[in-house]
């Protein structure tokens, strides 16, 4: 695989506001790679950067290896599906899905005949006359999609794409958009604010925060290995925790956590010699039994403050008795089943290879 | 509009009353300064005059078929000329500057928009003198020009072609601005990125996208340019001198000038009117059919 898009140390601030800080990134040829931050983050002036609407600051844009820093948006080989889709009012659909083709100077046959492919690849036969104005949402993204994919860019750039569309729609164009990247091996390159869009779509994820990558790695990488406490938070429901090392077996260390409840987790995760640090503790792998867990299954106690129905499962708010607060889910695996109260005490139980040791004190 | 009211049932009715009652001051001032005057115009349009240049009520053509002489075709032509040209470089001028002033933002935005403005203040006559002062063979331009030696004896500059085109220009400018900054400012901005993304340079994303998105505000601007520009009488007359009479001035002359033939100058007063009705309702039609 090749590099289809490199940022080498890109830099760009507004007037005080550093919007991004030194950003190295490779996007291999072929790869879905998802900008995924909290909004202000910098994650969309990276992709502008891309696109050629910004110009860093500091450092380099390469695009299929060739220096394009200082090039134009028009002459790159990048396309974007903007957030508001942008589409040509005064256009039909055919004409704006045509538009890029027609700058490349293509016959009048060629560009027939690509733009009634891309027509039936996103599945908008009988729509080509028509006005933008007339389509309904999940339409316009269609050929927003369209027309960026009609000149057969290197690199399709979408800025939130989907954030328009509602909740039924947008999970059908997800699958949409990963097989239509799948079939053309077109490098995708996505930003979202949306963590279930971001796990559901990518290869890669580049988790953005503050102007800098947080982590880059597979979702499914980040979600079992978070780098930082902004990584496990972010993706996944995660309770960070300050954890002491009160005791070093051959396998497993002994932690106190939040100064209050024991907790073993594999020695090897511990970062060295370090006192203290901080661990994160998933919310669905909190296992929630009414009756006192055993030592040995890495357990301990918490009274139930609140409970929030979400459907699949229940949302529990838990207090220890040292004043710990943390969230744990209890799936609702059998209709009627009672789950569990608030005012409940519950004992919660931790598989030690489930505690993620994050390398900060 | 239609849908709307048909969409409620309700409101799909005469305004009441109080309608009308809101409505009157307005028809009384149509009534009495538009409609009245256009009829009488009109019925001065079939009249004739006498020794004394009074308006004696007949009916006839001779207004009409007089208007149809070479001498008055060619003032005609060359008023629809000199108004197409002033439109022409009004929109020229116009659309950088509606296009900075739209993509401009708030505090300055406004000050702009007040420099726009700002020539209104004064009359129009005073401006119109002002160019005088500015263009005349001992005037401010031809002095600064002798003063740095850049030209041996004074330019001809006023009393010319160039001058009324100018002085039509400088006047109607503002006019062609802000309609075409009322367009631009609607346009999302992410539209101009679209058309660079897919590959258009700065010429071909004003050719493909801004100048077809605009299109209104430059109708408006053509209409609210094109129309006063080729009955202006005051602008010809004075930074023209009596060398280029347009028919605005010809018509000023029939009223009030020398020739006394209010009869004639009503005839070419209704052409004129008639001639804006029929564009007028061309423009309509199509702008309404590509609506539909």
């Amino acid at each position: 695989m090749s590099a289809s898009v490199e940022l080498r140390g890109v830099a760009k601030r507004f007037g005080a506001v550093v919007a991004v800080d030194d950003v190295s990134l490779t996007v291999q040829a072929g790869e879905f790679l998802t900008l995924l931050g909290p909004s202000g983050c910098g994650k969309t002036t990276l992709l502008r950067m891309i696109a050629g609407f910004e110009s860093p600051d500091r450092g380099a844009v390469l695009i299929g290896g060739a220096d394009v820093t200082h090039l134009p948006p028009h002459r790159r080989d990048v396309n974007q599906v903007f957030q508001s889709y942008a589409l040509f009012p005064h256009l039909s659909v055919r004409d704006n899905i045509a538009f890029g083709l027609r700058l490349q100077r293509l016959s009048r046959a060629a560009i027939e005949q690509r733009v009634a492919e891309i027509i039936a690849l996103v599945a908008l036969v009988g729509c080509e006359a028509r006005k933008p104005h007339e389509l309904s949402g999940g339409q316009r993204q269609r050929v927003a999609l369209a027309r960026a994919l009609a000149p057969r860019p290197a690199v399709l750039l979408l800025d939130e794409p989907l954030s328009a569309l509602d909740a039924g729609l947008r999970q059908t164009m997800q699958i949409e958009l990963k097989r239509l990247q799948r079939r053309l091996g077109t490098t995708f390159v996505l930003v979202t604010h949306d963590q279930g869009e971001a796990l559901a779509l990518s290869d890669r994820v580049a988790l953005v925060n503050r102007g800098r990558l947080e982590q880059v790695g597979p979702a499914a990488e980040i979600y079992a290995r978070p780098a930082t406490a902004f990584a496990a938070e972010f993706i996944g429901q995660a309770n960070v925790i300050e954890a002491a090392m009160i005791g070093r077996g051959a396998e497993l260390a002994r932690l106190r956590v939040g100064g209050d409840f024991e907790l073993s987790v594999p020695v090897a995760l511990w970062p060295g010699e370090a006192p203290r640090a901080k661990i994160a503790i998933r919310a669905e792998k909190i296992r929630l039994v009414a009756a006192p867990v055993a030592a040995a299954e890495n357990g301990f106690s918490a009274r139930v403050e609140e409970k929030v129905f979400q459907g699949a499962s229940d949302r529990l708010s838990l207090v220890t008795a040292g004043g710990v607060r943390l969230i744990a889910m209890a799936p609702n695996v059998r209709a009627g089943q009672g789950s569990f109260r608030a005012g409940d005490t519950v004992w919660c139980a931790v598989h030690p290879e489930d505690v993620v040791v994050l390398g900060e004190t | 509009m239609t849908d709307l009211v048909q969409a409620s049932p309700g409101t799909a009715r005469l305004p009441r009353f109080t309608g009308w009652l809101l409505l009157a001051p307005l028809a009384v001032w149509l009534i009495a300064f538009v409609v009245a005057p256009a009829l009488i115009l009109v019925v001065y349009s079939f009249s004739e005059r006498d020794e004394l240049g009074r308006v004696v009520f007949t009916f006839t053509l001779e207004n009409y078929r007089r208007a149809a002489d070479p001498v008055y075709l060619a003032v005609f032509g060359r008023s629809v000329a000199y108004a197409a040209i002033t439109t022409a470089i009004c929109a020229v001028l116009a659309y950088p500057v509606a296009w900075t002033l739209a993509r401009t933002r708030a505090p300055w935005r406004g000050r702009l928009l007040l420099l726009v403005m700002i020539p209104f203040w004064t009359s129009f006559l005073i401006r119109t003198y002002a160019w005088i002062t500015i263009l005349k063979s001992e005037g401010l331009l031809n002095g600064l020009l002798l003063y740095t030696h850049t030209i041996a004896a004074p330019l001809e500059l006023l009393y010319t072609p160039g001058a009324v085109v100018l002085g039509l220009v400088y006047a109607y400018l503002p006019f062609m601005i802000l309609p075409i900054y009322g367009s631009a400012e609607k346009l999302d901005p992410a539209l101009i990125e679209a058309a660079h993304d897919l590959g258009c340079g700065p010429w071909q994303s004003f050719a493909r996208v801004v100048l077809p998105l605009t299109r209104p505000g430059l109708a408006a601007g053509v209409m609210m340019v094109f129309v006063p520009a080729i009955g202006m009488f005051a602008i010809s007359d004075l930074m023209g001198g009596a060398r280029v009479p347009l028919i605005g001035n010809v018509i000023q002359d029939q009223f009030v000038g020398q020739a006394r033939d209010k009869p004639f100058g009503a005839a070419l007063a209704v052409i004129f009117m008639a001639l804006f009705a029929l564009l007028y309702w061309l423009w309509q039609r199509r702008t309404e059919g590509r609506v539909a």
